[in-house]
């Protein structure tokens, strides 16, 4: 008889143990030695049932950990949910905005002409990113020398305080300046001629507190934009040089009546201001000390006048007096001759070229 | 009939000469024979009138993508096309992605947007009634641009505008033109204050520059030394702005943005929206969105084209478009309408031998009159807007009241500038503003319950100097669901429901 119910224990116990992991042998193992151990009848019962609450706690444990998946999925449901997840994200979304753009934009490659202009709102885009204001290179340097270094590095010359050289870059390209923050160096001329500035590097000069003089060459991207901007060197700048740029137009000029300290300005090779003459004269009327060299007869003479007569009605109808005339006529060359400083700046100018 | 051929595409490219010539004489037959019937039924009976006219109604409108339409007249429109060189769709699209009604410089700023952030990705279409702009606002206004505002987005949107104008090359330069120049004369805005408004003026100045607006504050004494030509009783203050405000033309902007458009491949359609068509769902009453516009062209012919965005830029006759769409005249959310009507201003040109010249900025004077120099010969453009709701001149015309010159405009130009006591009036003309009579500001963004409309306009005489910013917010609504740059939700036509007004001061 204990042979018989010690096969019917073990028998039970090992047709279980199939539902469970290995961890639980142990505990059906000792169970059974147990009640092998003891000879009496009900109280190898008693463990058995409590083997058997335990298990089926275990099992109950173990399916909630492992949930079995519901074989009748609605895929479709899914589906729609997932795609209403906000943090999805499709395959296009990933693209920046830039490069959908340019996957869209339609390039005619055979045409040179549309070559020609993206590759000119490329370049002008690429000079603007070029000369921005640099937040960085003001704190190491100042405002005179991070000015100097943004426009000898560029292909342009400056000038400080109380030195007779103007610096520009080496044939070796190598920049004849300090790297490191200088007390007293104040920059007092810069010559722009030859080089790509936009109006975006006026920004660069604007802090400036000694510039009084400034020579624009040939600068094919400088606008009225950058007239415009160089606003707060209203009371230091005196000589101003302009010649040969030809985005310069009658609004850029008119804005050079903030400067009430200028003393010379030169202007020549003007293409697109077409009253030119008339704005010299309304900005001598303006700033007092102005002399304006470079004019022509021709510019001088209003466009719909052939003779002298009424080229001085005309300027009379506008409110000049004869002196002026006359004072602009011959007396140039003995205003310019007397002045100490502007005879200086003209030697300046003649070493520099 | 050969050169048509190899310059089609398609099936009808690869048929003979032969076979058009049948399918002619088909049409031919076909009309002939039906022209017996309808001689036949006049001869029995009375009906033949209305068979004609049946005809000629089926005509009048042709319908929108999705909707039947009857082959043979498509294909009778094929044929017609091979010989006027007009293919299918040329005129009017029968649907598109966003329709724009309005063409002017809010308009064009918006398709000019959508298609440079994605050229051929979605197709936008323009309807425009005035393709020259007779009527435009922003033709007939002067021109200004400005960053001193009281409400920061409005600063936000100037500022944008004057940053794409210093750009302009690189933003609207197209092939086989020359580049774009909008002539813009950076004299500045100077804004005169009383007494009274001097403090308010001050806090405005100090909004704008932490903004990065470059605007100074002018005390009575710095503006005496500044503008020796300008009389300043009553006047505390001034504020100034040094970069990027002044005057240029609209004219040279619009065609700027018209001709890059174009380039990008917006549609331009010459007609006039008569209505609009909704979708209807299946269970409910009320309409849910709106499906199609209907355009009448020159001809007299209506087009129905479907679009999945409407853009609502029609300037001073939105609130004509909002009434089609069923806004104010609906129910519930559909209750309240578009506050926007025109309003008629005058601009006079007068001349002034010795007027200030150089130094001239856009002077705003406390009472209202505005004045600026145009040209270097002497001549400027002054006017003012009524203080009264009852002095509203008459919008039925575009006559110009010279009496509110004499009154109002001289004597206030005069007593700021001394000169212009020996100016005479030279000229003037007269446009419209799409005036926002709730609280002058803009209306921007989609449409409570109809969510497919977007409004772009109530800009109040402002519209020129803000189009390109609240173009590029149309944008970004549209296309990624939310403004991204400037925020400009407090704008929206949420407040006309909630009745709460946004304070601006810088209305001219």
């Amino acid at each position: 008889m204990a042979e018989y119910c010690k096969q019917i224990i073990f028998t039970r116990n090992f047709f279980k143990l199939c539902h469970l992991s290995r961890s639980l042998k142990k505990f059906s193992c000792r169970s059974y030695s147990k009640s092998s151990e003891q000879e009496k009848k009900s109280p190898n019962n008693e463990l058995a049932e409590v083997t058997e609450d335990e298990n089926e706690k275990l099992i109950e444990k173990f399916l909630r950990e492992n949930p079995v998946p519901n074989p009748v999925r609605n895929t479709e449901k899914e589906y729609f949910d997932s795609m209403k997840d906000s943090k999805r994200r499709g395959l296009f979304e990933t693209l920046p905005t830039h490069l959908t753009s340019w996957l869209y934009k339609d390039y005619v490659i055979d045409d040179h002409t549309e070559l020609f202009l993206q590759h000119e709102i490329k370049v002008r885009q690429l000079l603007r990113e070029d000369h921005k204001y640099r937040e960085d290179r003001v704190k190491v340097l100042g405002h005179d020398l991070a000015a100097a270094h943004f426009i000898v590095h560029r292909g342009g010359a400056v000038k400080f305080v109380g030195r007779e050289t103007w610096l520009v870059k080496n044939k070796e390209g190598q920049v004849p300046l300090p790297n490191t923050c200088i007390d007293n160096m104040h920059l007092e001329a810069v010559d722009l001629s030859n080089t790509k500035f936009t109006h975006v590097s006026a920004e660069n000069l604007a802090p400036l507190s000694h510039l009084r003089y400034i020579r624009m060459h040939n600068c094919p991207y400088l606008d009225d934009w950058f007239l415009a901007k160089l606003h707060p060197l209203k009371d230091t700048l005196e000589f101003l040089d302009i010649n040969n740029c030809p985005e310069i137009t009658d609004n850029g000029l008119s804005c050079l009546h903030h400067f009430s300290n200028l003393q010379c300005l030169r202007v020549s090779n003007l293409e697109r201001v077409k009253n030119i003459g008339l704005i010299c004269l309304l900005l001598e009327d303006k700033i007092p000390n102005l002399l304006v060299l470079g004019l022509t007869d021709d510019q001088l003479r209003p466009d719909h006048s052939q003779s002298t007569g009424e080229r001085k009605l005309v300027r009379a109808l506008l409110g000049f007096t004869s002196e002026k005339e006359d004072f602009i006529k011959g007396s140039i060359r003995e205003k310019f001759e007397s002045t100490p400083y502007l005879k200086e700046m003209y030697g300046v100018i003649k070493k520099v070229e | 009939m050969h050169s048509f051929i190899t310059t089609r595409s398609g099936i009808f490219a690869k048929l003979p000469t032969g076979i058009i010539r049948i399918l002619n004489e088909k049409i031919v037959e076909t009309q002939s024979s039906s022209f017996c019937k309808s001689r036949s039924l006049s001869r029995d009976s009375s009906d033949g009138n209305n068979d004609d006219k049946e005809v000629s109604n089926d005509e009048k409108r042709i319908p929108r993508a999705g909707e039947y339409r009857s082959p043979w007249k498509i294909f009778k429109e094929e044929f017609e096309g091979v010989s006027t060189l007009k293919p299918l769709g040329t005129e009017v699209p029968r649907e598109t992605d966003v329709l724009i009604i309005g063409g002017g410089v809010v308009g064009s700023a918006v398709a000019y947007w959508l298609k440079q952030r994605s050229a051929k990705g979605h197709t936008v279409t323009v309807v425009e009634r005035d393709p020259v702009y007779t009527r435009a606002s922003s033709m007939l206004s002067c021109g200004g641009i400005r960053h001193q505002f009281s409400v920061p987005e409005n600063v936000q949107l100037s500022m944008f505008t004057s940053e794409f104008l210093r750009n302009i090359k690189e933003n609207l330069s197209v092939i086989h033109e020359s580049l774009p120049d909008v002539q813009f004369n950076h004299q500045g805005y100077l804004f005169l204050a009383s007494p009274r408004d001097a403090e308010q003026l001050a806090n405005n100045v100090k909004m704008q520059q932490e903004l990065g607006a470059k605007v100074v504050l002018l005390s009575k004494k710095q503006l005496a030394e500044k503008y020796p030509w300008m009389n300043l009783d009553g006047i505390e203050c001034g504020s100034f702005g040094v970069e990027g405000e002044g005057w240029f033309d609209p004219w040279l902007l619009v065609r700027a943005l018209k001709q890059k458009n174009l380039s990008l491949g917006t549609k331009y359609v010459h007609g006039e929206l008569t209505g609009f068509e909704f979708a209807q769902k299946g269970n409910t009453n009320e309409p849910d969105s709106l499906e199609a516009g209907v355009v009448r062209i020159k001809s007299g012919v209506e087009y129905e084209i479907k679009f999945a965005v409407v853009v609502n830029c029609a300037g001073p006759w939105a609130a004509d478009v909002a009434e089609m769409a069923r806004i104010g005249i609906g129910e519930n959310d559909l209750q309240v309408p578009l506050p926007v009507e025109p309003r008629k201003r005058f601009v006079y040109v007068t001349h002034c031998p010795e007027g200030p010249m150089l130094d001239c900025p856009f002077v705003i004077d406390p009472s209202g009159v505005y004045l600026r120099r145009e040209g270097f010969g002497g001549h400027y453009l002054c006017g003012s807007s009524p203080t009264n709701e009852s002095e509203e001149p008459d919008i039925s015309n575009f006559e110009v009241d010279y009496d509110f010159y004499e009154k109002i405009v001289w004597p206030g130009v005069a007593n700021r500038v001394p000169a212009f006591n020996d100016s005479k009036l030279k000229s003037a003309w007269a446009g419209f503003y799409d005036y926002n009579f709730f609280d002058q500001n803009l209306v921007i963004g989609p449409h409570p319950y109809l969510r497919n409309m977007y409004f772009a306009n109530g800009l109040s005489g402002h519209g020129l100097q803000h189009s390109i910013g609240v173009g590029r917010a149309i944008m970004e609504h549209i296309l990624d669901g939310d403004y991204k740059t400037i925020n400009l939700e407090k704008f929206h036509f949420d407040r006309f429901i909630s009745k709460v007004p946004i304070e601006e001061q810088g209305i001219v």
